[in-house]
């Protein structure tokens, strides 16, 4: 995979788990039956808050070309993104795929997907988040990787508490 | 058995329904008595005046949980699974001669989604009255402002589903069953069974060996509250296995029909995370297979059966 593509793959994952942090963090606030618009609401919310990370971790790794050796900057953070793609990937994978199953039309079959897959992912997350972070570490170790993985995983991983402050003051609900 | 921390911090009259006050102390000295200290560590926090738990406060906490615990209703689609098996049931009380409109009420309702849910997606007939009941003036507030916020074809009331002036014909309940244990729940069957009902369905946690690991993870992963976990978790603990509903059902109801339905398969049990009980009218069973049609082998007598 090439630098653009493996940006690419890595911007759209972030962006998809953001969308789904958005919609975690509004279920179970707003007791009404019909909660459409609730819902898109809340993943738009999400992935604006995962565009603002994918910015600020690319204008990060900008200021690092600008102070660093640019082309060794970018190799170091292309094979990183890489191994990062590798676990996030089959991930997500098995999220969309889960939703899929979920979606068809009988009690039983969804709460396969339920029981089986999106409820354990949900609490396994932060660690599917680390354990990526750590894999594309492992394949270019570097200061400049360092900071530029701390920077992106930690935004993921403070993205939900941090949607979570707007109930607060609420009651916990709409 | 462990009390729910929802179980003691909020007290009716059980003749006038009025609030009684409840000491905040008392509900803590009783969970620290029996080695519960997450719980007495939670209604520690809860707000209270002259060490009496705040009712406005408790009312609160409790609109809240329930609206997380909603979440999980929707997530299993139980407004869905409890539709499979009104419609059937509306239809076989007109098989076996029930006029008029026909009055479906929701016991111990909460904030009422499932009452909401069938008025909104259910689809079933006009002359199909769906009620909700429950003895928190707050929850059944609560409830009426969401229907009519969307328009739905429900109501809600504070009182007793078994007393109310205008009789209910079903009774349903969600997650209710397993706060009657012992005599008392032999007793709640014997009520239904005088109130004349066609049918009681009561949905409950299905009891086996995977209910506590699943009650803990997705009250972990889908709740926040810490009285929603800990409430959860407990109510997988208390569920009643089979043949304790079913032998409650007949000993409450003699000469009503006993039986299950859709329980989960031994290997897969996590598919079906609520089933219910029925007590029925025996001249309803007969038309209810028939309405049930090849879902009628759902039913269950007893083990297996």
């Amino acid at each position: 995979m090439s630098v653009w593509v493996v940006m690419g793959v890595v911007w759209l994952l972030a962006s998809m788990d953001a969308a789904f942090v958005g919609f975690r963090d509004s279920a179970g606030r707003n007791p009404r039956v019909d909660k459409r618009a609730f819902f898109r609401r809340a993943l738009l919310r999400g992935l604006w808050h995962g565009q603002l990370a994918c910015v600020g971790v690319l204008a990060w790794v900008g200021v690092l070309c600008w102070s660093l050796d640019a082309g060794q900057v970018v190799a170091d953070h292309h094979r990183v993104g890489l191994g990062m793609v590798q676990v996030y990937l089959p991930s997500a994978v098995v999220v969309l795929g889960a939703l899929s199953v979920y979606r068809l039309p009988h009690p039983d079959v969804s709460s396969l997907a339920s029981v089986l897959v999106l409820g354990p992912l949900t609490l396994l997350r932060p660690v599917v988040i680390v354990g990526g972070a750590v894999w594309g570490l492992l394949q270019a170790p570097t200061a400049a990787t360092v900071s530029s993985v701390v920077l992106a995983t930690g935004w993921m991983l403070v993205l939900e508490p941090w949607l979570g402050r707007r109930w607060t003051g609420g009651g916990g609900s709409e | 058995m462990r009390p729910e921390i929802s179980d003691l911090i909020v007290d009716f009259d059980p003749e006038s329904l009025q609030r009684r006050p409840v000491r905040q102390a008392n509900v803590v000295g009783r969970f620290l008595a029996a080695g519960n200290h997450t719980a007495a560590r939670i209604v520690r926090g809860i707000p209270s005046v002259g060490g009496v738990l705040d009712n406005d406060a408790v009312d609160a906490i409790l609109v809240q949980a329930h609206t997380e615990l909603q979440r999980l209703h929707e997530e299993f689609q139980h407004g869905r699974r409890v539709l499979r098996l009104l419609v059937p049931l509306v239809r076989a009380a007109r098989a076996a001669g029930h006029r008029g409109p026909l009055r479906v009420v929701d016991l111990g309702c909460g904030l009422g989604f499932v009452v909401r849910w069938l008025a909104a997606r259910g689809g079933l007939p006009a002359d199909v009255e769906l009620v909700g009941c429950d003895y928190n003036r707050a929850l059944v507030e609560r409830a009426q402002q969401l229907a009519d916020a969307e328009s739905l074809r429900c109501r809600f009331v504070v009182g007793n589903a078994l007393t109310l002036a205008e009789p209910a014909h079903i009774i349903l309940s969600t997650g209710v069953i397993h706060h009657f244990q012992g005599d008392a729940l032999v007793d709640f069957f014997a009520a239904q069974a005088r109130a004349g009902l066609w049918a009681a369905v009561h949905y409950d946690i299905t009891p086996n060996w995977a209910a506590p690991l699943g009650a803990w993870l997705f009250h972990r992963a889908r709740m926040r509250m810490p009285l929603a976990r800990h409430d959860g978790l407990l109510s997988a603990l208390r569920a009643h296995d089979d043949a304790v509903l079913l032998a409650a059902a007949r000993m409450g109801g003699p000469g009503r029909s006993a039986l299950l339905f859709e329980c989960p398969s031994p290997w897969m049990p996590m598919l079906r995370v609520l089933r219910p009980v029925l007590s029925l009218r025996a001249d309803l069973e007969g038309p209810l297979r028939a309405e049930l049609g090849e879902l009628a082998s759902e039913l269950r007598v007893g083990g297996g059966g």
